[in-house]
């Protein structure tokens, strides 16, 4: 992330307004606001303290387009609206075709996009190509700073994980991190937690696929890694089936000032107390818009979660 | 978790089939129109060559047939693979060297292939082939734009099907199934694109594999059956 000085400032403000209740050890819902001013819902990074945003952006399918410069345009213009609503973490991959060569584009066209956190990942079965995948990975963005490296799908992940903490010893990024959309591999992912130093897991958290709740959500309070809850709308199939069958419960709107689902689904994510932030993907600039009123407002308390889950279960 | 709500079972080892295709349907389509658009007026080269190619299978000489068709499948490999899909996705590259293989392949084993005993033998082929030199009509299945409208030798899913369906003109021997797995994985995996992408030409595609594979598997029964005899 670039320190500019917006962001020092923003981060000074942070540190007065929630330094007690997270020094206490105390889950509060109420710690998650930034400031009276803006409102945003930002969580720390257990092992830095540095506060993200808890809505990102990921970019699986959606800025994949190849050198199209239709959708190029039409992504900058999601990619710069995800930036003024406050968005600041993006997350990709090598295995998302061209999405990070598109990102780089866009981001070279847009205005302010000093709150970059980027988060990329190492995909190759190759131990050797880390460093090499990483520069390749700096090129294709602009070359800002790659603050978060990622394991992909633990992919060589013993061979990876020395080199990537060395290159965070050399300052060449910040954290480390480690990524699976597969329950299957949520036992390697907690041997990871428990053995090896990373500051970050991503695994899939939504309201239909809960089982990381079970073990990797408590092992990553216990051990201060941030969680990055990757598909929260289900890969898109969740978010579409209630769209297109249910309406919104009324009482969400009392209770969490949401307007869509989108915002029910990621308020439910981002209150759980081990979640730092959820990056749904999207390419249409009403989907983000949605998506990003979800970093704003109260987020529901753990009764409150029984009562949206009870109403999922319920349709 | 919720049943009615919760996304299918994964398919392939923990893989949803959506996890599978990194790339949504308008910028697929998008890159089906950029491959016309750019190739254009090649697709009138590409059509005659498959003509010829019919040509010389209908007057019994599918070893300049096949010889031909590794034309078709360079263009493919260099034309659609290289310049275009490979931007959407990493696997593009190894399927342009693929199509590479698969044109050394056909001049190599051409040598080796023999016209089917009689044209009633060759006619499964002939209606594969000529499915895909009509493919662009497909476009209608799926109220898509003519511009997304895929050619044989410029795009891969006709050139694959035209290949499966110049290869069951041949008489079977190993070299048809040799020759068939490049065609085959692509049709396969496209498939599996179009469904997850939620494109009606779906059908139609899985339908067409179906038939060529059940024709395939039944003309190498009968070829071991009379060996045998």
């Amino acid at each position: 992330m670039s320190h500019s000085s917006s962001r020092r400032r923003f981060l000074s403000q942070l540190s007065c307004t929630l330094a007690l209740p997270y020094l206490a050890g105390v889950p509060s819902f109420a710690s998650e606001r930034t400031s009276a001013s803006d409102d945003l819902l930002t969580k720390p990074i257990p092992v830095s303290g540095e506060r993200l945003p808890v809505i990102g952006m990921g970019t699986w399918r959606t800025f994949n387009v190849g050198a199209d410069p239709h959708l190029r345009s039409a992504r900058s213009k999601v990619l710069q609206r995800f930036f003024d609503a406050g968005g600041t973490v993006i997350d990709c991959s090598p295995m998302y075709g061209s999405a990070a060569r598109v990102l780089g584009w866009a981001l070279a066209r847009i205005s302010e996009p000093d709150e970059l956190f980027a988060a990329e990942k190492i995909w190759t079965s190759d131990g050797s190509e880390t460093r090499q995948q990483h520069q390749d990975q700096r090129e294709d963005w602009g070359n800002p700073q790659i603050d978060l490296q990622q394991i992909h799908n633990l992919l060589a992940w013993e061979a990876h994980l020395p080199v990537l903490q060395d290159m965070k010893r050399d300052g060449v990024i910040r954290y480390v991190g480690i990524t699976t959309s597969h329950r299957r591999r949520h036992a390697d992912l907690e041997h990871i937690m428990t053995r090896e130093q990373i500051d970050f897991v991503q695994l899939t958290y939504n309201m239909t696929h809960r089982e990381a709740e079970q073990r990797l959500l408590p092992l990553a309070r216990e051990r201060d890694i941030a969680v990055i809850a990757n598909r929260p709308f289900d890969g898109g199939y969740l978010i579409k089936t209630l769209k297109r069958k249910h309406p919104l419960p009324t009482w969400a709107r009392d209770a969490l000032q949401c307007h869509t689902w989108a915002e029910f689904l990621l308020k439910f994510i981002v209150s759980h107390p081990a979640v730092t932030c959820a990056i749904p993907a999207t390419s249409k600039l009403s989907h983000m818009d949605e998506n990003m009123r979800a970093l704003r407002g109260p987020l529901p308390d753990a009764s409150l979660r029984q009562r949206m889950l009870a109403h999922i279960a319920s349709l | 978790m919720h049943v009615l709500l919760s996304s299918p079972e994964p398919l392939i080892a923990g893989y949803h089939a959506v996890d599978l295709i990194p790339f949504s349907a308008e910028a697929y389509q998008r890159m089906l129109a950029a491959v016309n658009h750019s190739l254009w007026p090649t697709h009138l080269l590409s059509n005659a060559l498959a003509l010829l190619i019919l040509y010389q299978l209908w007057h019994a000489r599918p070893r300049v047939a096949l010889r031909l068709l590794a034309l078709l499948w360079l263009g493919c490999g260099g034309g659609y693979f290289w310049t275009f899909y490979a931007d959407l996705n990493w696997a593009g590259e190894q399927m342009a060297i693929a199509c590479v293989v698969q044109a050394g392949l056909l001049v190599w084993l051409a040598s080796g292939f023999h016209h089917a005993p009689n044209h009633r033998a060759k006619l499964p082929g002939y209606l594969i082939a000529l499915l895909a030199l009509v493919w662009p009509l497909s476009v209608g299945l799926s109220h898509a734009a003519w511009q997304t409208s895929e050619t044989v030798g410029l795009h891969a899913d006709p050139t694959s099907l035209f290949t499966l369906g110049v290869l069951l003109c041949t008489r079977v021997t190993w070299r048809i199934w040799l020759l068939a797995i490049v065609p085959l994985a692509w049709t396969g995996w496209s498939a599996l694109t179009l469904y997850v992408l939620q494109q009606s030409r779906f059908g139609l595609l899985a339908a067409t594999i179906a038939f060529a594979m059940a024709v395939l598997l039944y003309s190498t029964a009968l070829s071991i059956a009379r060996s045998r005899r």
